[in-house]
Order: C-alpha cells, then structure tokens, then sequence
C-alpha cells in the first residue's frame, strides 16, 4: 500500500485513516488490542513542517511528547547514552566501530551521486536477535539516493505504532537526511518510510479519531 | 534582562566546561584580559590601582552572576584551587534549533527549565528537592558489595559517588568486608560525608554476622557518627537466632540516642534506605544483581499535602491535577538527565558490564509531608483514597509515556514512586501535624484500636512504593529484650517492610513506653 501527500501532517492523516477504516485488528505479543496493516509506504514529499504531527501529540496536554532535541540528539549522537536500552545514533555512527554516515554514506556520494549503496543498518543482529531480549530497535534501516540533484531517503521500520512512533520516526529520519544533506551539498528530496507492520493500539482509537477530525 | 546577565549566559551556554568568575570576565569584558597582562608587567604602584580596577570588575560580575542564581539560570559548580567560584548554566541545552520554515528566537528565559508547578512552588506547596541539582545530580545509588574484590574498591566508588548524588548512598551486604575494614576507614567516610552533605546508609544482613566482637567495635563506632547509618536486614528467625547481638546493638544505639533501622526481608529483600528527604527502596520484584552500581532515584518533588489542604480541601480532583503537574515537571526533568547522563555520570558508568544498566531501574519520587495520617480533623479514608487516586493517574502517566518512548524506538525507564518526607528534607515545610500513637507493651500491639492503625500504615507503605519508615520512639528505661518482641510481632503480624526505633527519647528510670508514628 503506498500513500502519498505533500506534507508530513497530511500523510500521517492518511495513513491513520487508512489503518482506522481498513487495519486487521488482533491481539499482539502484548496482549493489546491492535489494529494493523502490513507493508504500508508512506511518501512525504516535500520534509516542510516535519514537526507537525508532533506538535499536534503535544496539543493535547495528557501526554508529553519527547522534546525535538532529545529525539534529535538519539539519532545523532555518537555514543551510547546510559538511559536508553540502545541509541540509533550509535549504531549509525559507531557500529562495532563503523562510522556508516561519516566514513561511508558521505563519501560515497559525494564520489559517486548516482550510488544505490548508501545504506545504514541499525539493527545488530549479533545484540538485537536474542530471544531474552526485549528492546530491539524499530528502525532497522535508512537507504540514501540522490536523484534529480536531491537526496531521497527510505527508513525500513519493523513494527511502527503510527499513532505515537511515526511522528518522532520521520523526525529523526530527517534529522539524519539534513545532516547527510548539508555535508554533500545537495538538497532535501522525499522521505518515504516502509512500515512491515504499520499499526494503532486500540487505547489510543479516541485520540486518533480526535486528531482525524482536525482541520 | 541586563546586557551582562545575557552575555553571561551566552559565554556559559557556548562553553563545554564550567567557568570560573575570572574566565566568564575575560569573555565578556575586553580590557580584562589587557589589565590582567598590565598588572604583570607594570610597576608596584600602578599595579595596585590596576588591582583595584579588577577587584573592581569581579565586584560587578559577581553582582550579575548572584541575580542569575537566584532566578535559577545558573548554580555555583565548584570552588576552584584558589577559592574561585565556577558556575554553569542550570539546563545547557534547552534551546531551539532550527526547523524547515520555523526558526525560533532564542532567549534567556528558555535556558531555565519551565514546569508547570511553578505556581505551587510559588506558595511553598511544592518544593523540588535541591533545586540547584535537580536534573544533573541523582537523589541516590546503590553500591553492591558482592562485585567488589576489596573494601578499599568500594571506598573508591563511593568517593567518585560524592560527585553524582545530592542526597543518600547505600552500600548494600555491608557485612561482606567486616574482616578488612577499621575504624579509620568508617570515620574518613563519614568525614567525606558530612564535607559532601551526603548521608552513607551501611546495609546489613544480620544473619551474616559471624565475627560478633569485631562487628560490636566496629558498630560502637558507626553509632557515633551522625552521616552514616546502618540498615539491618533480618526475618523473625534471624532475629531470634541473634537475639543476643541484638540486644547488644540496641544498647549501643540507645547509649548514643541513635535509630535501630530495621529492613523486613521477607517483604522487601532489595535495598531500602534513608536519605535526608526520605526513604529509598525500588519499586520492582527483584533487581539484577550482577551489578556494582545503580541508581535508585533520579529527582524527587515534595509535597507539602497540608498546604493543598489549607487551600483545597480534601478535593481529589485538584489533587490528581497536581499529581499530573508534578509527573509532568519529573519527565521534563528526566528527558534532559538522559540526554545528558554520560556526561552527568560518567565517573560510574564503567562499572557495571553495560552503561545502560546504570539507571535501569531508576525512579522518581514525589514526597509527601503532612499528608493527613492520624491528623485531627482529616478523614483517614478519603486521604488514602486521594493518594489512591492520584497513584493511579500517575501510573497511567508513567505508561502512557514508556509506550510513546517505545514507539519512537526510543526505549527508557520512567517511572514515579510515592514516598513519605522527612521533615529535614528541606526548608519551609509546615509544622508536623500527625499526633504520635503509644504502645506501652508488646500486649497493644494485639489491641483492636493499634491493630485498624497499623493496618492503616500497611495500606500506607503498599502505596508509598518508593518507600515508607514507620518510626517507633521507645521512652524510658531501656528493656532490650521487650523492644525484640515488639519487633518480631511487627515482622510476623504486619506487611511494613521497613521500621524504625528511635532511642532519642531513652531516659531515666522509668516504665519502658513505645510510641509509634510514621514519619511524616
């Protein structure tokens, strides 16, 4: 299923109504009630206003939201950070010693602007694929083209509540594109996020029916 | 605001370091540096009067640096080799950065962190515990004898503790070590202690105690120190196994008018402790244990219940609304100590096989003083029932915000645990209104009417997660072996984990008499 919209809010809109109105609902490894489509592609086409969505979780006040910087600051820092079970930005930047952004993505286009290589891999199959382990990271991986003088980027999310985690996903996503961007010198294209399992929790349906009835 | 307060602010929010009064002056003020080099290389006299000058210039910094304080901008760090002051700026790292179409004006006043109890602390209602370390310091840790080779290990760890902790610090199974450790060693603890402002919770299983003689002259010693205090940990069979060393460590404490604390471990069998804000525990089944460290809580809001009551009644509503601002305030709080733990904690981080582990099982506390309990007037029922409500908005909170962390990939601990305050915690609380409750034998402990209150105090350390000290204060003459039978009613007949008897109030010849109270 590919859903596509000019801007962040209006394809997070589309896509909840789409899980809403057409989600198989079952019952997870949770024991919550969900409501879900498989394979869903969602195309931002044009990154403005990225931090829409998250600013309308905010507006509602019975929540709080990560605040842009942390979000910002978990895909971009370097190093492990002690209060979260793992950090994409370490991954990213140092995985098992590997700069993927810095010593290979960057250069690599920089050398070669038509390359289908750029591919940063967040999951570790050597921490992640453990059965004890809880916590494994959604964001398994972010591929990078240049196309038409403008940097495009995918992010491959395994299990993706679209509700609470996409907002902060395409943020992220962002931050990494800008990041990439501004080092090579080429402009931002699309963000396209691939969701396996692109679902809703059956006790965030009113506020979800909330943020659809928005204009 | 003034022209240097923000070029201040500036100087420190571009810096990687904290600054001391001298360097913040030579980024701000242009001649400094010029005066500084001149004051060198000029002769006596006109040095003295370029002295003068700069003595000058530091009056008139310090001026700007003062009001900064006290608007909660900025905080003293340090005293440097020479006496100097260091400062940093309270949160480094609030501003804004720029977004596609939205670029936000930065200003001084989003440097300080803006919760939404500031009204309530406005009317001393409600009071972040040390304020001036709130985010970038934890309340306490734990520091796990079992993975330490050596006492002197430990020593070492507790000293790169001092830095990271702005209340208490356990070490647990202190009783590991008893054969290396001397008195020296306990005394420069407690120095460091009372010079750090920390209070150092030695926690004992007494049931490990073998060498009796050793550990009484040692204990003789801990006894007479006022920043570090023991925690035993025993059941009723350990109890009347060391009956006999017991009533030796009750006269010793009763001889100094210390406090016998007291950790049921058969209710409670992770740590449990005191700080000067209040009691510690985790609020989990079991920890990991192949640890040398963690911390136990992160930041701690105190709530003075009897002002909300002077002001609202006995209103649930209003009270679950504070609750909720309060939840708020810690989460803010937790989202920039997170950000910022490795460089917060890094002096300990390495000591345990995964950073991570560190603050897994770390918490945040909201402290109630005067909440009701025994209180004339006050409605016992419709109290436990407006903490029971609020606990339970709380709880939701703490979800709702694990499941949106989780679903951001952004996988972290936070958590809110209620506890009680002590009155020491800080200043400008109400006066303790809780009327004490007597218990002249170990007979009244079977009595209808001290049965429904203690019963009361079950209900209150079920909901007080974080941790709860039901104190009692023998008076009169010291009767060692009726104090242990009261306590092993206590750890057979009751579900509170943690109690404590106060000798204080030993005195004189008279009949033994027991008063009870929870701390308040």
């Amino acid at each position: 299923m590919l859903i596509k919209g000019k801007d962040a809010e209006e394809v997070w809109k589309k896509a909840l109504n789409e899980i809403m109105e057409k989600g198989e609902e079952h019952i997870d490894n949770r024991n919550r009630q969900i409501k879900e489509i498989m394979n869903m592609q969602l195309e931002i086409q044009a990154p403005n206003e990225i931090e829409k969505p998250i600013e309308i979780l905010n507006s509602f006040e019975k929540w709080k939201y990560p605040p842009f910087e942390e979000i910002k600051n978990f895909i971009l820092s370097k190093k492990n950070i002690s209060g979260y079970y793992y950090n994409y930005g370490a991954r990213a930047f140092n995985f098992n010693g590997k700069n993927q952004v810095d010593d290979y993505i960057i250069p690599m286009l920089k050398k070669n602007d038509t390359s289908k290589r750029a591919v940063i891999i967040f999951y570790n199959p050597t921490e992640d694929s453990h059965f004890t382990r809880k916590d494994t990271p959604g964001l398994i991986q972010m591929d990078f083209k240049i196309r038409k003088g403008k940097l495009n980027v995918t992010s491959i999310i395994r299990s993706n509540n679209m509700f609470f985690g996409w907002p902060a996903n395409i943020f992220q996503t962002y931050c990494l594109l800008d990041y990439i961007a501004k080092e090579i010198g080429t402009e931002i294209g699309t963000i396209t996020t691939f969701s396996t399992s692109a679902h809703v929790i059956n006790e965030q349906y009113d506020a979800i029916n909330k943020v659809l009835n928005l204009k | 605001m003034h022209k240097t307060q923000q070029e201040i602010i500036s100087v420190l929010e571009n810096s990687e370091t904290d600054l001391s009064t001298s360097q913040l002056l030579s980024n701000i003020d242009s001649e400094y540096k010029t005066l500084k080099q001149e004051v060198k290389d000029t002769s006596k006299e006109k040095s003295k009067e370029i002295k003068l000058s700069l003595a000058k210039k530091h009056r008139k910094i310090l001026h700007h640096i003062n009001k900064l304080v006290n608007q909660r901008l900025l905080r003293q760090i340090k005293h440097g080799d020479k006496g100097e002051k260091f400062f940093a700026l309270i949160i480094g790292d609030e501003q804004e950065f720029e977004l596609p179409n939205i670029i936000k004006k930065k200003s001084a006043k989003e440097h300080a962190l803006s919760l939404p109890i500031e009204g309530y602390e406005q009317k001393n209602m409600v009071m972040r515990y040390e304020p001036g370390t709130f985010i970038d310091r934890l309340n306490s840790l734990v520091i796990f004898s079992k993975k330490f080779k050596n006492f002197k290990e430990i020593i070492k760890t507790l000293d790169k503790s001092f830095n990271i902790v702005n209340d208490a610090i356990c070490i647990e199974d202190f009783e590991k070590f008893l054969d290396e450790i001397n008195e020296e060693q306990i005394t420069t603890i407690n120095k460091k202690a009372e010079d750090y402002g920390k209070i150092i919770n030695f926690s004992i299983n007494i049931g490990n105690i073998n060498d009796k003689t050793k550990f009484l002259q040692l204990f003789k010693k801990i006894s007479q120190l006022n920043n570090i205090q023991t925690i035993f940990s025993l059941d009723s069979i350990e109890l009347q196994e060391k009956f006999t060393l017991l009533e030796k460590i009750l006269t010793i404490l009763s001889n100094n008018k210390k406090v016998l604390n007291l950790k049921n471990k058969t209710l409670n069998k992770l740590p449990y402790f005191l700080g000067r804000s209040g009691p510690y525990t985790f609020n989990e089944k079991e920890i990991n244990q192949e640890v040398s460290i963690l911390a136990c809580s992160q930041s701690s809001i105190i709530l003075d219940v009897n002002k909300f009551f002077l002001i609202n009644g006995l209103n649930t509503e209003k009270f679950v609304d504070l609750m909720f601002n309060i939840s708020l305030s810690l989460l803010s709080a937790n989202s920039i100590q997170r950000r910022k733990s490795n460089e917060y904690f890094k002096e300990v981080l390495n000591l345990n096989p995964e950073e991570y582990d560190f603050m897994r099982k770390s918490s945040n506390y909201i402290r109630f003083w005067n909440y009701g309990l025994n209180q004339p007037g006050i409605n016992q029922e419709l109290v436990l029932n407006m903490i029971n409500e609020a606990k339970k908005k709380m709880k939701q909170f703490s979800h709702d915000e694990e499941v949106i962390y989780k679903s951001c990939g952004m996988t972290t601990r936070f958590s809110i645990d209620f506890s009680c305050a002590f009155e020491s915690s800080i200043d400008n609380l109400s006066p303790a209104k809780y009327q004490p409750l007597e218990i002249k034998t170990t007979e009244d402990l079977y009595k209808k009417e001290i049965k429904k209150k203690l019963k009361d105090r079950e209900e209150i350390s079920e909901l007080f997660s974080g941790g709860n000290d039901v104190s009692f204060y023998p008076t009169g003459r010291l009767d060692t072996n009726e104090i242990l039978r009261e306590i092993l009613v206590i750890l057979n007949s009751y579900k509170i984990p943690f109690f404590s008897f106060d000798f204080g109030k030993i005195k004189g010849d008279l009949k033994l008499t027991s008063f009870f109270e929870n701390v308040n």
